[in-house]
């Protein structure tokens, strides 16, 4: 019988009223958000914002709109992991016969439940408005952008994997998470303006965010076809109205990376510090 | 006799301040060995440090002779209660020992008992955090007892609780003993370690100033103070008989240390059969307190 790690950390958190909280905010704004945007309806002609939660784009739709809440599930990772230094129970783990490395998994399986969780609601919170949406229900036309499911998969465990880093570095719950916001809107931006527009693409929490781009409303919901003629697409960064973007897969060996170096270190670091 | 723990010159530095200085000891199966010290003695770093809490600078500890790895040891053969104890406030008991049971997979049918033996099992299904300070320590000492370890590691079991805790804790720990537990005790408490230790640690500024079994502590000996017309055949008559050891001569009285099983009833009859009258016979118990005392302040191990 092997010691079931994500076992021991469901009796941790089922009960623990924060992370039903925030987990059920994640849940509600998520789907008002999704519902709210569904009923958008602009009378202009040649212009359907339906189209953004037809197949294929549904799934871009509601991964962007996911990756809005991606915060409150870094909040939960951040929270679980300070409460075990603020309650000494990292180190009660050690004692009772636990490894620093069992501890970090133990974390890395929340974080992996979380974000398959949050994969299946996209998954099927996607599929539902997409079959509501949809005209047109070829295989291959509502499984043509479903990597990007996996994408943003990707995104929420990179987000968490670096909030639990920094949880781990502060101990503090309130500390980590004024850490995690300096790094995305300060620290890292101020670095990133040192470097010119296309190196900047490739800072970790730029290369995470670039993961689940913004949907291309114009094109899509006026129905230029983006699939088929990329010459006349009307994309934002044509338009210049977001930077220069690196192709999908630069960006997804980037964000894998960074967050395997993340871990790394994390773990270094957890094996050094007393507990 | 298999070595439970070793203990080989650990050293452990916080800043500038040496906690632990070189420390060696040994701690064999079924010994009950405490650890006596002052406060900032180096105690609790001590036991945190073999329970993998802490990384020592220098030196090595093993559990087991080595055969075990630390983690596999603390997980399937030791319990150990460090400083307060730690569990999830929000969480009942059960669910806080369910939680340790998994870890060290054990069945979760023992934790009733364990909560039993610390009288607790009615508070089964409450929040740790509405615990008093003594049930909470209570609490921990069942967390210890849980999956019956064969070795448990205790720093101040007693602490914060009142005189009827200590002394129902005191009755577990002898319990454990009986079924030949090896337990490491830290304590500052010097009647603690007395009444429940085989063997006993002194230490002071995170070094051993002394170390042997509890029957071999000055306190268990009787020391007397004599005098008579004669002190000095009184003393030579003394150190030539079998009732006392260590016998100092002196002005105006002899020092004498009894043999084990010797009263001084005894020693006044055997006098007089010698034909020495006494005029002086006291008795003075060296309380194990005032000789801690003295090792602990002795000039040279302080700062």
């Amino acid at each position: 019988m092997r010691t079931s790690l994500l076992g021991i950390e469901l009796i941790k958190i089922l009960k623990y009223k924060s992370f039903r909280v925030l987990a059920g905010l994640h849940l509600f704004f998520f789907l008002a958000v999704v519902f709210l945007a569904s009923r958008i309806n602009i009378e202009i002609p040649g212009f359907n914002p339906r189209n953004l939660f037809a197949f294929p784009y549904v799934w871009q739709t509601v991964a962007w709109f996911a990756s809005w809440f991606n915060i409150l599930l870094v909040f939960i990772i951040i929270m679980l992991t300070c409460n075990e230094f603020s309650y000494n129970t990292f180190r009660q783990h050690i004692i009772n016969g636990l490894t620093r490395d069992q501890l970090l998994a133990g974390k890395g399986a929340v974080i992996l439940l979380l974000g398959v969780y949050s994969f299946l609601l996209v998954l099927i919170t996607g599929g539902l408005f997409g079959l509501f949406f949809s005209t047109d229900m070829t295989i291959s036309r509502v499984f043509n952008d479903f990597h990007i499911l996996l994408v943003y998969f990707l995104q929420t465990i990179a987000y968490m994997v670096i909030g639990m880093a920094i949880a781990i570095l502060m101990k503090g719950t309130a500390l980590s998470i004024v850490m995690f916001f300096l790094l995305r809107i300060l620290i890292e931006p101020v670095l990133r303006s040192f470097f010119d527009p296309v190196a900047r693409q490739y800072f970790p929490v730029r290369a995470i965010s670039n993961l689940t781009p913004v949907p291309e409303f114009l094109s899509i919901a006026s129905e230029s076809q983006i699939i088929t003629d990329g010459n006349d697409m009307l994309t934002f960064e044509s338009m210049g109205l977001v930077s220069h973007q690196l192709p999908l897969l630069t960006s997804v060996l980037l964000a894998a990376g960074y967050t395997l170096i993340f871990i790394i270190l994390i773990r270094n670091y957890l094996k050094r510090i007393s507990l | 006799m298999g070595a439970i723990l070793e203990v080989n010159a650990i050293k452990k530095y916080f800043g500038r301040i040496c906690a632990v200085d070189g420390l060696s000891f040994r701690v064999n199966r079924g010994e009950v060995y405490g650890i006596l010290g002052p406060n900032g003695s180096g105690k609790t770093t001590t036991l945190a440090i073999v329970m993998g809490l802490i990384n020592s600078q220098d030196g090595k500890y093993s559990w087991f002779g080595g055969r075990i790895p630390p983690a596999e040891a603390r997980k399937k053969k030791i319990g150990a209660l460090i400083e307060v104890p730690y569990f999830y406030p929000y969480l009942n008991l059960e669910d806080n020992l369910k939680i340790i049971a998994k870890i060290k997979n054990i069945l979760p049918g023992g934790i009733d008992r364990v909560l039993k033996s610390v009288n607790l099992h009615h508070r089964k299904n409450t929040g740790f955090k509405t615990l008093s300070l003594g049930m909470k320590q209570r609490m921990a000492i069942a967390s210890v007892l849980l999956g019956d370890p064969e070795v448990l590691v205790l720093d101040e079991p007693a602490n914060g609780m009142d005189p009827q805790g200590i002394a129902e804790i005191r009755e577990i720990i002898i319990n454990e003993r009986e079924k030949g537990k090896t337990i490491i005790m830290a304590s500052h408490i010097l009647a603690e370690v007395e009444k429940v230790c085989t063997h006993v640690a002194v230490l002071k500024d995170g070094k051993l100033l002394a170390e042997c079994p509890v029957t071999e502590l000055p306190g268990k000996e009787t020391k007397v103070l004599l005098a008579s017309e004669d002190n000095n055949k009184l003393y030579q008559v003394l150190i030539s008989s079998a009732i006392a050891k260590n016998v100092t001569p002196g002005e105006e009285f002899v020092t004498a240390i009894l043999k084990e099983g010797i009263t001084t009833a005894k020693v006044n009859r055997y006098l007089m059969q010698q034909g020495i009258v006494l005029s002086r016979l006291e008795e003075k118990k060296i309380s194990l307190e005032s000789h801690f005392l003295e090792l602990v302040k002795s000039p040279g191990t302080s700062n």
